[in-house]
């Protein structure tokens, strides 16, 4: 009789915890102005909503895009590493169910950066014993760094489609952060008619772009628009400066 | 007539006396909160067939292709004929969820990776399949190797917050696997959320 047993000492351990537990961090995002040679301290708080001790380790990563997409790479593995600059108040951090742990971190600009961007992370390193398969969170704080005043963001042709029976206008372009400073790209899509009267607003969603970061852009506008010619404005406030386009479009 | 003046100045003085008491009892004070509102993020485990939640176990049991065996909710062994190779366990699945509040851009959305934190072992595979209204880095992601794997990232394959990814763990175990000096099935899964 062909029986493997794997020898897999898999206990019978089930103690899952509560329904719904959750792990949360704040901040989630930390935006900092300086330049390089400064330092900045902040403190991270972790709670463990889960019913069981969560055990963490402190772990700072570089971001940076590639291939339009961000990537997080481990400290000092890019010249100019601002990840590698970071300093824990504490390495390892355990947080009792129900309880908060709060750890400082400091971090550097070095000279020549390598990005605008790296992550605090509260990396999961609770084992369990006895075999089961177990399932555990993590969660990074994005650091943001503004350098400079080189601001900059390219935007492809704003594309609009008319509003129908059916659908509401909607209004879409790419965005490219060409510049070598993080940007929030603040938008606002106006409508102008052929008086040059503005006969309709609509807030975009605002976007985070990390330096060479590209993102899709789209929001629809559910007004009353009559037929005849319009114009639609896009205008993005980037803090310092502002990137508009426009297209033309026809209601039938 | 100076019985009434008295009357009246005596009147005036109680008054003025309770305009006194009055002021003081409404007597003004300034109290300064502060504080700094920061963003926030959340990431919870839960739902699916399997039981899982944050910090939670799954006991696989002792597994075995042949022979008798009990998987925990969610899961099953299939392909576990004679001369089949590899069988599974597999099926089970979670769901993962990431809020935000007070985010200053939460449309950029969150990045999450996958990691079991070291190597399979050789003849052993962990899949993790994910279904999502959102568009993940791949709908079928290998952890054999212990990586952290990207599920979801930035742009076009952000992660939603607040929008439930669904996650199917799938373990598949050739015959000529061995049998566990170091317990191949024993893995945490880790989920690491990041907000954009």
């Amino acid at each position: 009789v062909l029986l493997l047993l794997a020898a897999l000492c898999l206990s019978p351990r089930a103690a899952l915890a509560q329904a719904g537990a959750t792990l949360s961090a704040a901040p989630a995002v930390v935006n900092l102005q300086g330049k390089t040679g400064q330092s900045a301290t902040q403190t991270l708080t972790i709670s463990n909503g889960a019913n069981q001790v969560m055990a963490f380790e402190m772990v700072a990563k570089d971001v940076i895009v590639r291939n339009g997409r961000r990537v997080f790479v481990s400290a000092g593995d890019l010249p100019g590493s601002i990840a590698a600059t970071a300093v824990f108040s504490q390495r390892l951090v355990t947080v009792s169910p129900g309880d908060v742990a709060r750890v400082d971190v400091t971090v550097t600009i070095p000279p020549n950066p390598s990005g605008r961007a790296m992550v605090a992370f509260f990396q999961g390193t609770t084992k369990i014993p006895n075999g089961p398969v177990a399932a555990t969170a993590s969660l990074g704080i994005l650091f943001v760094f503004t350098l400079s005043d080189n601001l900059s963001m390219h935007t492809t042709p704003l594309v609009i489609q008319p509003p129908t029976r059916t659908s509401n206008l909607a209004a879409s372009q790419d965005c490219v952060n060409s510049g070598t400073e993080p940007v929030i790209a603040k938008g606002i899509l106006a409508i102008v008619d052929r008086a040059g009267h503005i006969v309709g607003k609509s807030a975009l969603p605002d976007h985070r772009l990390l330096p060479g970061e590209r993102v899709s852009i789209r929001t629809d506008y559910g007004g009353e628009l009559s037929p005849g010619r319009y114009r639609a404005l896009v205008t993005y406030d980037l803090g310092l400066k502002s990137v508009t386009s426009t297209a033309e479009f026809q209601v039938r | 007539m100076k019985r009434n003046l008295l009357v009246f100045f005596s009147l005036l003085a109680l008054a003025f006396a309770s305009t006194a008491f009055a002021a003081g009892e409404t007597a003004t004070g300034t109290l300064t909160i502060s504080g700094t509102l920061a963003g926030s993020i959340t990431l919870s485990i839960g739902g699916g067939n399997a039981g899982a939640t944050t910090g939670g176990t799954i006991a696989l049991g002792t597994v075995s292709k042949y022979g008798t065996y009990s998987p925990p909710a969610g899961f099953s062994r299939s392909n576990n004929g004679v001369g089949t190779s590899p069988w599974r366990i597999g099926g089970g699945t979670w769901t993962v969820t990431v809020d935000q509040a007070n985010v200053d851009t939460p449309a950029n959305g969150y990045a999450l990776t996958s990691s079991i934190g070291s190597g399979s072992g050789t003849g052993i595979t962990w899949t993790e399949g994910v279904t999502s209204s959102d568009t993940p880095v791949s709908s079928s992601v290998d952890l054999s190797n212990g990586s952290a794997h990207d599920i979801f990232t930035s742009g076009a394959n952000k992660g939603s917050y607040g929008t439930a990814s669904t996650h199917t763990l799938n373990i598949d175990i050739t015959d000529s696997a061995a049998p566990a000096s170091v317990n191949p099935l024993t893995r945490t899964i880790t989920f690491t959320a990041t907000a954009n």
